[in-house]
């Protein structure tokens, strides 16, 4: 029971939680037809905690984003549940909105299109002061100087004044981020914010992400397709595949000790920089990803699982603990 | 000692543009053994796909100066004209898949009429006998026959993917030019690709130019790495050395930067963009963002040098 209290006591506070959330586009496929859905994301649960990275990790189609853009209510759930500390907004009005708006941000992929090419980098900075209502002038001029400064985009006044056209892709993404976090967010989603650029740039903007995550204690979700990016950033993941939450844990403990066959899988097909690759078969599994207008029956990984039993195409999995913090949805975790 | 079944010397493709002339190849040097697999890696806007450009001979219209010597099998193709380019050597020697390839797949023409198009083109087949190729070449790649009386869009990405690598294979060439094969694909779609690429080197004796910024990638079929920076040749040995052991600082920093799953190490970053190729500094191309850079380094351009079995183009290794 102490040690209970204890671990309590020095967990941080849940900035956002959702439960069984499912976010599912309509499709008309004929005149007379009744509507069918793409169930994008189709029950999901978790919650990210003050200061704490979650990484959802998943292959393109698996609702990753989706599930993000649900998360900051850019797109309405048709069930489940949104909490942001602890207030329920799933179905909140945009009015009731403003307050959740102002504290939460999105840093996109392609720093290339997500910045205004008429703006400059004052201009685009200013943008969420002035929607936001900070009047004065001054006042947002340091704002936005302070910003710069935090992204490390010295001299500021240099880049403050200059055109996303004139700046390399790394620096483009540091504008990116000081807009994100020019308001002080205490939510932030980031969609494969490094997948765009240049190896050698990469890992400066993953420290950066780091260092201003840890700073101002935001709760952040990274959502990428490579793992090995997340493991520098978040210390638990989450691997979706074809909608759903397959596997969630301490990211290490998934990457060594992997417990689904498809986590397995999305391991065994990385490959790591080593000159012996060229030697060996990738073990992959047959297939693609589902139709999730029409997912399967059962375990959505089940028509490619190597180790597939019949209860697996009957029901579906839920995710149960292993090792402690370590969940699962597999039947066979225990045996594979 | 294998043979060399591409060697390119001073190959150089500059392109016109209002600022001056963009040098994207810069006096390249780099060869390919018979049989083996070389992988060009290097940051956006290094020059990787426009030496692949070069080496083909597919020329966008603004090309400043084209010169240097391509020597292909013992034939300088330099001195080929364009039509003999084009009836000769693309497609039946050395053959290309492009960058994003499925999805340049054209969306209402059956993906069979369009697999045999080199055929009929280079080839002068009869549809029939055509159409038989490339039965067998799909097999080939792992993809069941009716593919070829599907359209694009039936298809999966991998699918189409390796239907646009059946169509580059189709005529039997030697060399096959890689430009980012898996670059719009997934992780386990991707690793499936790699299988098919290693098979088919093996059975085919296919040698390979594997052009990607993906340097874990690349160590899945790379005998041999060359690292390009800013149009020029920095680097280029076997993968054991540049995986292992590399020597430009640029080639230290770029594996540096690479994150890995199954280790841990803290990742690297270079400070600073790569130059502007107008107007590209004097001396290495790489001395103002290099922290062993020297006097001569400023002054000077060094030359590609042996060093070992390897070579490299840095003052560090003299070369003097």
């Amino acid at each position: 029971m102490l040690a209970l209290w204890g671990r309590v006591s020095v967990e941080p506070a849940i900035v956002l939680r959702v439960e069984n959330l499912r976010t599912w586009f309509p499709v008309k496929t004929g005149l007379f037809k009744p509507v069918s859905y793409v169930k994008a994301v189709d029950g999901v649960s978790f919650s990210i905690h003050r200061g704490e990275a979650l990484a959802i990790v998943g292959e393109s189609g698996c609702g990753k984003t989706t599930l993000g853009r649900t998360t900051l209510r850019v797109l309405e759930p048709i069930s489940g549940k949104i909490y942001f500390h602890e207030k329920e907004i799933t179905h909140s009005r945009e009015e009731e909105l403003k307050e959740f708006r102002r504290k939460t941000a999105m840093i996109f992929q392609d720093p290339y299109s997500s910045l205004n090419p008429a703006f400059n980098v004052y201009r685009i900075l200013e943008e969420p002061l002035i929607i936001n209502g900070i009047r004065k002038k001054e006042e947002r001029t340091e704002l936005i100087y302070k910003a710069l400064e935090e992204v490390k985009l010295n001299p500021v006044e240099l880049f403050a004044s200059k055109y996303p056209h004139m700046l390399s892709g790394g620096q483009r993404q540091r504008v990116a981020i000081a807009r994100a976090l020019i308001l002080k967010p205490e939510y932030v989603v980031a969609d494969e914010p490094v997948s765009m650029l240049d190896a050698s740039v990469r890992a400066e903007i993953l420290y950066l992400l780091n260092e201003l995550k840890n700073r101002h204690q935001i709760a952040f979700m990274y959502i990428t397709h490579d793992l090995a990016t997340a493991k520098y950033l978040c210390k638990r993941t989450a691997i979706m595949y074809a909608g759903k939450i397959v596997e969630v844990g301490p990211t290490k403990e998934i990457i060594s000790n992997p417990r689904h066959p498809y986590t397995k899988a999305l391991i065994e097909a990385l490959p790591d920089p080593d000159p012996s690759n060229r030697f060996r078969r990738i073990k992959v599994v047959p297939g693609e990803p589902p139709n999730l207008l029409n997912p399967p029956p059962g375990c959505r990984f089940s028509p490619r699982c190597p180790y597939a039993k019949d209860i697996c195409r009957e029901r579906e999995p839920e995710l149960e603990e292993g090792p402690p913090g370590h969940y699962t949805a597999c039947f066979l975790k225990d045996e594979i | 000692m294998m043979k060399k079944i591409l060697v390119t010397e001073d190959l150089v493709l500059y392109y016109r543009t209002s600022r001056g002339p963009v040098r994207a190849v810069d006096h390249v040097n780099l060869w390919v053994e018979d049989g083996s697999s070389l992988a060009v890696v290097g940051e956006s806007g290094c020059g990787k796909s426009s030496m692949a450009y070069a080496i083909l001979r597919i020329l966008p219209r603004n090309v400043h100066s084209y010169s240097g010597k391509i020597i292909f099998d013992g034939v300088n193709l330099m001195d080929l004209t364009d039509e003999e380019m084009r009836s000769k050597i693309r497609w039946r020697k050395i053959s290309m898949v492009f960058q994003g390839a499925m999805n340049t797949l054209n969306p209402v023409i059956k993906v069979g009429d369009q697999i045999i198009e080199p055929l009929l083109i280079h080839a002068g087949y009869k549809k029939e006998e055509a159409l038989r190729e490339a039965r067998e070449a799909v097999k080939n790649v792992g993809l069941p026959e009716y593919v070829l009386d599907r359209y694009p869009h039936e298809l999966s990405g991998g699918m189409k993917q390796r239907a646009v690598i059946a169509m580059a294979l189709l005529m039997k060439p030697r060399l096959v030019i890689l430009d980012e094969p898996t670059s719009a694909l997934d992780v386990l779609t991707q690793a499936n690709i790699m299988n098919l690429l290693k098979d088919l080197k093996e059975r085919e004796r296919l040698s390979y130019i594997f052009i990607t910024h993906d340097l874990a990638l690349a160590s899945e079929l790379a005998d041999y790495v060359a690292v390009m920076y800013a149009g020029k040749i920095a680097e280029i040995g076997s993968a054991e050395t540049i995986y292992k052991n590399p020597r430009h600082p640029y080639t230290q920093k770029l594996i540096g930067s690479v994150p890995t799953l199954r280790s841990e190490k803290v990742l690297e970053f270079i400070p600073g963009a790569p130059p502007d190729l107008v107007n590209p500094p004097e001396g290495c191309r790489f001395h103002l963002r290099c922290p062993f850079a020297k006097d001569i380094c400023k002054r000077r351009e060094p030359p590609l040098i042996k060093v070992d079995n390897d070579h490299v183009a840095c003052w560090l290794y003299g070369g003097e």
